[in-house]
């Protein structure tokens, strides 16, 4: 028989040991660039050329410009927006999905496609159907009588940020459903049964049972889906390329524009750099909450 | 008994109501697209589109698979994302399962570091990760990508991994261990069967997050027999032109192998709670 | 059931081990480049060849790709050397590069649009290329293009005309002159209008991402109404009566609904997709749209005729633009590039090359244009060809061609300054000034 200090001194080298791989990853192969990159985002890097330490001089320079701010607060609304109204669609229709009934396979098959296209043919494709002259919206639109004239949806400032973020649900709704489905698959039924025995209604025990057991994977799931589109790129580049005049700009494609048309790589990573803290808040926020149960 | 009946014809209603809305908001860009893969060049691009096109035609298909280097791009994308699949969630599953279950000083620290790993999008990491590919020579070849991938593919898994290891409850692990079972026996033989159905959605998008992947791919290969799905796509854009049906029909065919695999990966692993400790 | 699923589970971990292993070796042991060289061992017998890459330009003509890539292969041959050969999007050239020359292993050659070459000579990248330019017998015009502060880095491939795309049905129905002016096209244009009907005058892109289109034709009615962004000594000229008329000028095709919304946010791709549709009558363009036309709709083709770009109240005035050759220092077949684009004008495989792609080429080289190619009535793009001796310089004329000309252009701040107007309804005077504040910032004036 083991003692109690031996197996928690093997559980420790065992925990150690798993890690291995996963600690390559983040440290060597992702961190030694990650590190590099934040590095580089305190001198005047210009690819190509040797760079010099700057200090906060980029920093300085994004802050004091009024369209970076702009810039943020599109970005804030672009994911609040999206991973607001993701999450709510997702868990309806991962529910909708875990339950029995004849077209259920389909219907999950048809959910997933959305995730299944590239980032690239799924904003060309948008940006065709946006058009006012030759997109199918418009088109239908019109023939129905719902609108008199074509709706400007990438043109519009203040339509634009609007249609980036209709894409962006409609290409990460699939990940919210099916992360959410992995859980709600992971539930034991037979808390169900003991609650309806103990007389709580559908309602009740969604709220009682269902958000609890997957609350864990609701956290990780926004979480995640918040950093990717906080981070998103392609939707927004190629549909209005920030436009008009960064009305439907965010950080990302303002990093872009820093880095490859003004040719400033220093100051586009202080651009990436910048909103780090914001995200790091975001994630120690639900650790915290992650942890809550331990 | 009467009123169970009415409830229930309700609840399907509703089920069918919602999935009806669902799929048509889904499927209307992806008929789009597939419309357009199917509708000949001259139809391409109309005033006033219509739903459904005057013409059909199966040539970009037949153009696609014979005239360009599609096929080869497919199976480099297989290859390279089958095997990132595997081996990422293979070292997130003992990564996953050593941060939930085990305990050692420096592990909140590991699990925050890994999703730090996301903070830069790609976007800006792709030079400075090239740049250090290259000192290793891998540069125009597409194994590099089976070293980068899994920085994208795996954070996710574990994160996710670790969500769904979170919900089982501790109580089973504990009556494999009392019976002799070892960490790693009863990983294998409770927490694994129950997570499975977790696993065929992380497997799954694990899969598709390789597979789409553009930047990385795009500046880590650079000859065809090197190069990806998405480079291949992309390769039918040309500055201010773009073959439409070529490009269309090539990205209907790329999202067929996620949609397999996610059927697929519920079918082997349908067993969920079924094969677990509860009996 | 259960065995089936431990076994699998057991496979998964076995794989795991293994995996860990394999990419924690990639990552850092010194093994991986030997690997590497093992996988290509193709010149072992007789020691390593030498070795010539050349990044060349996507052509949506196909014929471009396949001529290019047989010279190169009979190049290598010829010279017993390497070819890798490899076509790369324009799209996507940018980013690939700047990873290549960051980690010090640029290609030799690249073909590509002369504004994304002239970016690498600032940083220092290219290959004084005067020897190969005093060899062979450019046009002015095409000299323009490869010129950067006085010096020579690039060398020219091949010039490409923005000319103006018109549908002479619509015209004709309305029994309307081709315009020669801007003022008579938007006279013309009130009258073909017919958005009802989803059919607009003109379709003019002023979108941020990507391309020239739209600061071209910005640029170049400013230069037609008399103005400038910055004088041949980088003066910065622009706030002027003449650059305010034009300004205001353009805004009106917006802001009288003569050109499609959406084009607010067009990239370069938007106006060929318009036109192509049929829902725009006059579009200035490369003659990209023509080989779509002659591809994919012939019908369309017969109701277009390409007409030179028009002029303004003080005339015409057009720059060039093309694509290039550049050589970069740190490739490690410098030498091969340059005897490659030295041999690259023989005059049949030119010519043919130009033929093939239809006219969206015009020769960088002189007196090559009596070609029956180019003297066939049916070849639209010869009605362009009159603009060539117009052409006054490049994109940043009267400006010298240097890396803040091109910033400029790239940054598209003279765009902007209409889309101010447009967008903001800000006031034409009020959106000038502050191009003109954003210029003497880029410029770093006060």
């Amino acid at each position: 028989m083991k003692t109690a200090a031996v197996k928690r001194r093997d559980d420790r080298l065992l925990g150690y040991g798993l890690l291995v791989p996963v600690a390559v990853i983040v440290f060597v192969i992702i961190g030694i660039p990650f590190v590099n990159a934040i590095y580089l985002s305190f001198t005047d890097k210009v690819v190509g050329v040797t760079p010099k330490f700057i200090g906060l001089a980029n920093y300085m320079a994004i802050f004091s410009d009024k369209e970076y701010w702009k810039v943020l607060k599109n970005t804030v609304v672009f994911t609040v927006g999206s991973v607001g109204v993701k999450l709510v669609l997702g868990l309806l229709l991962a529910v909708v999905v875990n339950q029995n009934f004849f077209g259920r396979g389909l219907l999950r098959a048809v959910l997933l496609v959305p995730w299944a296209l590239s980032g690239m043919v799924s904003a060309v494709t948008w940006r065709w159907m946006y058009d006012d002259t030759y997109g199918i919206i418009n088109a239908l639109l019109l023939r129905w009588n719902i609108v008199h004239l074509p709706v400007a949806w990438t043109s519009d400032p203040s339509i634009a940020l609007l249609s980036v973020i209709i894409v962006n649900i409609w290409k990460g709704l699939p990940f919210f459903i099916f992360s959410l489905l992995g859980g709600l698959q992971t539930i034991d039924g037979q808390m169900y049964e003991a609650a309806t025995i103990d007389g709580a209604g559908k309602v009740r025990q969604f709220f009682a049972i269902t958000i609890p057991s997957i609350s864990p994977v609701i956290a990780i799931t926004v979480l995640l889906s918040t950093i990717w589109t906080f981070n998103s790129f392609e939707i927004v580049y190629l549909i209005t390329g920030g436009g008009p005049l960064h009305a439907s700009a965010v950080i990302s494609t303002y990093t872009y524009e820093v880095a490859f048309l003004q040719n400033k790589m220093g100051q586009s990573l202080a651009v990436a750099g910048s909103i780090i803290p914001i995200l790091v808040a975001l994630i120690i926020f639900s650790m915290r909450k992650l942890n809550k149960d331990d | 008994m009467r009123r169970s009946t009415y409830v229930k014809i309700r609840k399907l209603t509703a089920l069918y109501v919602i999935g009806l809305v669902a799929s048509v908001w889904t499927l209307f860009p992806i008929y789009w697209l597939v419309k357009s893969s199917l509708t000949p060049n001259k139809l391409m691009y109309t005033p006033q589109p219509k739903l459904i096109p005057a013409e059909w035609t199966f040539s970009h298909y037949q153009e696609l698979f014979t005239k360009s280097p599609f096929l080869g791009f497919v199976k480099n994308s297989l290859y390279i994302a089958l095997l990132v699949t595997v081996i990422s969630v293979a070292i997130s599953v003992l990564g996953s399962y050593s941060l939930t279950r085990l305990r050692f000083p420096g592990r909140g620290f590991m699990l925050k570091s890994i999703i730090y790993t996301y903070l830069l999008p790609v976007a800006v990491l792709f030079i400075p990760m090239y740049v250090a590919i290259s000192r290793y020579g891998l540069n125009n070849n597409k194994n590099a990508l089976l070293v980068v991938y899994p920085t994208i593919v795996v954070p996710y898994c574990c994160y996710m991994l670790i969500s769904y290891f979170k919900a089982i409850p501790k109580e089973l692990e504990e009556a494999a261990l009392i019976d002799g079972c070892n960490r790693l026996q009863s990983l294998a033989k409770v927490i694994l069967p129950i997570a499975s159905p977790g696993i065929a959605v992380v497997s799954t998008f694990a899969f598709t997050l390789s597979w789409n992947e553009y930047l990385y791919a795009l500046v880590l290969t650079t000859t065809p027999a090197q190069q990806t799905v998405t480079i291949g796509i992309a390769s039918f854009n040309f500055g201010d032109q773009t073959i439409w049906g070529l490009l269309t029909s090539s990205s209907v065919i790329a999202s067929i192998p996620a949609v397999l695999l996610y059927f697929l990966a519920q079918r082997f692993l349908k067993t969920g709670l079924a094969a677990g400790g509860v009996k | 059931m259960k065995r089936i699923g431990t076994s699998l589970t057991a496979l998964a971990l076995t794989g795991a081990l293994l995996a860990g292993c394999s990419s924690s070796g990639s990552g850092q042991a010194p093994s991986a480049p030997a690997q590497n060289s093992d996988a290509k061992p193709a010149a072992a017998p007789s020691g390593p060849k030498e070795k010539f890459v050349f990044w060349d330009k996507g052509e949506y003509v196909e014929a471009y790709n396949k001529m290019m890539k047989e010279r190169a292969e009979k190049f290598g041959k010829d010279n017993n050397i390497d070819v890798e050969y490899v076509v790369v999007s324009q799209n996507d050239l940018k980013s690939k590069l700047l990873a290549a020359i960051e980690a010090k292993n640029p290609p030799d050659l690249i073909v590509a649009n002369d504004p994304v070459a002239k970016q690498f000579v600032a940083s220092d990248q290219l290959v004084d290329t005067s020897d190969i330019i005093n060899k062979i017998d450019f046009s002015d015009g095409a000299k323009n293009i490869a010129v950067t502060s006085d010096k020579y880095f690039m060398v020219p491939h091949s010039l490409q005309l923005s000319g103006a795309f018109l549908r002479k049905d619509v015209w004709d129905k309305h029994n309307l002159p081709i315009p020669k002016t801007w003022d008579e096209l938007y006279q013309q244009a009130k009258i073909v209008n017919d958005p009802k009907n989803g059919f607009y005058a003109t379709g003019f892109p002023l979108g941020a991402s990507g391309g020239n289109d739209a600061e071209g034709m910005v640029r170049t009615v400013i230069r037609e109404f008399g103005g400038s962004i910055v004088d041949k000594d980088n003066n910065i000229t622009v706030n002027s009566k003449e650059t305010l008329e034009a300004l205001k000028f353009i805004a009106k095709f917006w802001q009288e609904g003569l050109t499609p919304p959406a084009s607010v946010t067009w990239d370069d791709n938007g106006n060929n997709k318009a036109y192509l549709a049929g829902t725009v009558g006059f579009v200035i363009n490369s003659a990209s749209i023509y080989d779509s036309l002659l591809k994919d709709n012939p019908e369309l083709e017969k109701k277009t005729v390409m007409v030179p770009l028009i002029g303004g109240p003080k005339g015409e005035s057009f720059v060039g633009s093309g694509n290039v050759f550049a050589i970069f220092k740190n490739g490690k077949g410098t030498k091969w590039a340059k005897k490659f684009v030295t041999e690259f004008y023989e005059k049949d495989f030119y010519n043919n090359l130009i033929e093939q792609i239809g006219g969206k080429y015009v020769p960088a080289i002189n007196g090559v244009l009596d070609t029956p190619f180019w003297k066939n009535p049916n070849n639209k793009s010869a009605g362009w060809l009159s603009m060539i001796k117009s052409i006054k310089g490049a994109g940043n004329y009267p400006g010298p061609e240097d890396d803040l000309g091109s910033k400029a252009q790239t940054m598209q701040l003279a765009t902007k300054a209409v889309a101010r107007i447009v967008v903001e309804k800000m006031d034409p005077q009020k959106s000038l000034d502050q191009l003109e504040q954003e210029l003497k910032q880029l410029y770093g004036k006060k």
